[in-house]
């Protein structure tokens, strides 16, 4: 996407892998990290975004306007985030929940955790650690000794899907 | 939402391919069910370390108390279940958002198997009170529990004896993390002269020191004599009643948990006999007046605490589109403040069923509410799930050491 010669209102941002995105500043200015920027007037030519890649950020900006095309009615706004998450698989969410974090996005941050945590709630342990990659480092008697304390929390774990 | 903390160092667990820091991390792990928690202590030995942490424990109160859509309170109450008397729990947000929802009982330890009273509920913690003089002390989400010292260890001959009233509440945080009930029983046993007495006893338990403190016996009047509803309400570090003292005159009476005494607090006026709510941790009245309840909120204004008017329910008969039957207030069973300052109304309708109506103070409206499993409910205590262990912190860190 190429960015568009601007009116005053409208941002350019680029992400880490160069890709150009523009977006109305009222929409972007939902990222704290941004509307600092603007402020600073630090948004004349291109705002670069380092810790965001292109398919993230273009993410974000859809959630951007369609969250500041919705007026102040919380419950419209829940339904559109709600709808707009139900898709994304785990990868997607951690790139966002990332992005969200950087760019100091409250209501995305919030949002895209409580998806994350939907979506883990009935995992297995080793969905967890292959996800988040994270090492096992239990020995087998450890690992057994920490399972056996909370054995019946395990009652119920989906059968690992990988999605 | 971004962490006001400063961003903590990345993972420890960050060997392979985790970019996610740990601050966020906690922004996720907070807002899992307790029994998810639990399975991931698994997950590695970081994992196990953050969830088993004061810090996150306290985080997870503190957050699931703030968040808008209460993920984790519920709303429990003793109800008759097929298997007998059991806790039930319906969660809060499905309660706000739905027009009908489940309340299944809770898993409820082995020895609550005859008549159960919710003593209180404090921080995920609930305090049991079963059959006629035995106490518990219970973390549902976490399945732990503990059989409280027997209350009247070295009374003999007790005829008989029951719970006139009770509570339970965690000290403030100065005073250090512990946890007290407090009980007032009466009883009728026999002296060393073989002459029967009939007196009642009260006494504070705390569970640091895991002991019943100093009897007091009261042979007439008790500091609770004609308390209305037996549970005192826990709000910043006191339990709360209300006092009938004669004929449509009554009294606010506290016992302050850390210093074990009782005082007394100002009425916010002399409106018949209120109900007491919890909002925000703070002390709130219903003030009967004819067709309405004022509620008074017991708030810091300026430098001192204060009643302060929060809300008023009409309950004109006009205004209400629902089938109440008999005139009111001798039907409304139980007001019960919910966190997002809304009102839960329980009452019984004619037909013997427990019905449930929500009063929104936003748009003064009421919304009718179908509850299944919530049957015969007098009581009702909101309830919000916690890793809180009954082997306190100190403790557990003394153990370790």
């Amino acid at each position: 996407m190429a960015a568009e010669t601007g009116t005053p209102t409208t941002l350019t941002l680029k992400s880490n892998d160069d890709e150009l995105f523009s977006v109305a500043e009222s929409a972007a200015i939902l990222s704290v990290t941004i509307r600092n920027m603007v402020e600073d007037g630090c948004a004349g030519g291109v705002i670069p975004l380092d810790n965001v890649d292109g398919k993230t950020l273009a993410s974000v900006i859809t959630y951007m306007n369609g969250i500041s095309a919705i007026p102040a009615d919380e419950e419209k706004k829940k339904s559109y985030r709600d709808k707009f998450l139900s898709d994304k698989d785990f990868e997607t969410l951690a790139d966002m929940v990332l992005a969200a974090n950087y760019l100091n996005m409250s209501c995305l941050m919030d949002a895209v955790s409580a998806k994350i945590a939907q979506v883990m709630e009935k995992k297995s342990v080793g969905w967890v650690r292959r996800k988040f990659g994270i090492e096992n480092d239990y020995t087998p008697e450890e690992e057994a000794a920490v399972k056996e304390e909370h054995k019946w929390t395990f009652e119920g774990v989906e059968t690992d899907d990988d999605n | 939402m971004e962490s006001s903390k400063p961003k903590r160092r990345r993972s420890e667990t960050s060997s392979t391919n985790l970019r996610i820091p740990e601050g966020i991390i906690l922004e996720i792990l907070w807002r899992l069910p307790v029994k998810s928690l639990l399975k991931f202590k698994s997950v590695s030995k970081p994992w196990l370390r953050l969830i088993s942490s004061k810090y996150f424990k306290k985080t997870y109160i503190e957050n699931s108390r703030k968040h808008k859509a209460f993920p984790h309170h519920s709303i429990i109450s003793p109800c008759w279940n097929p298997g007998g008397m059991m806790i039930n729990s319906c969660p809060l947000y499905a309660l706000l958002t739905e027009q009908s929802t489940h309340a299944p009982p809770l898993d409820c330890p082995k020895a609550c198997s005859s008549e159960m009273l919710v003593l209180g509920s404090c921080n995920g913690l609930i305090c049991v009170g079963v059959g006629r003089d035995k106490i518990l002390l219970w973390n549902p989400a976490t399945r732990e529990s503990k059989e409280l010292p027997y209350f009247f260890d070295g009374v003999n001959d007790i005829e008989y004896c029951g719970f006139i009233s009770y509570g339970f509440g965690i000290l403030d945080e100065i005073s250090g993390d512990n946890y007290k009930v407090y009980a007032l029983f009466y009883l009728a046993c026999w002296d060393d002269e073989g002459v029967p007495l009939l007196c009642s006893m009260g006494k504070v338990y705390s569970l640091k020191s895991n002991s019943w403190g100093e009897t007091a016996v009261y042979y007439n009047e008790t500091p609770l004599h004609g308390a209305i509803e037996s549970a005192g309400k826990f709000a910043s570090g006191k339990l709360h009643w209300i006092r009938k003292t004669a004929e449509s005159k009554w009294e606010i009476v506290f016992l302050d948990l850390t210093s074990e005494t009782f005082g007394g607090l100002e009425k916010p006026s002399d409106d018949f006999v209120p109900r007491f709510g919890v909002l925000d941790g703070c002390l709130c009245l219903f003030c009967d007046r004819p067709k309405m309840f004022d509620i008074w909120i017991w708030k810091k204004y300026g430098v001192e605490d204060s009643w302060i008017k929060f809300s008023r329910i009409p309950y004109d008969s006009d205004s209400w589109r629902t089938p109440f039957v008999t005139p009111l207030p001798e039907e409304w069973g139980q007001l019960c403040m919910l966190p997002n300052g809304e009102v839960l109304i329980t009452y019984m309708s004619s037909e013997y069923e427990s019905k449930f109506v929500i009063y929104s103070p936003k748009d003064n409206g009421f919304r009718q509410r179908y509850v299944d499993k919530f049957k015969d409910v007098d009581q009702v205590e909101v309830y919000s799930e916690s890793l809180v262990s009954l082997v306190l912190d100190d403790e557990q860190e003394k153990a370790k050491s």
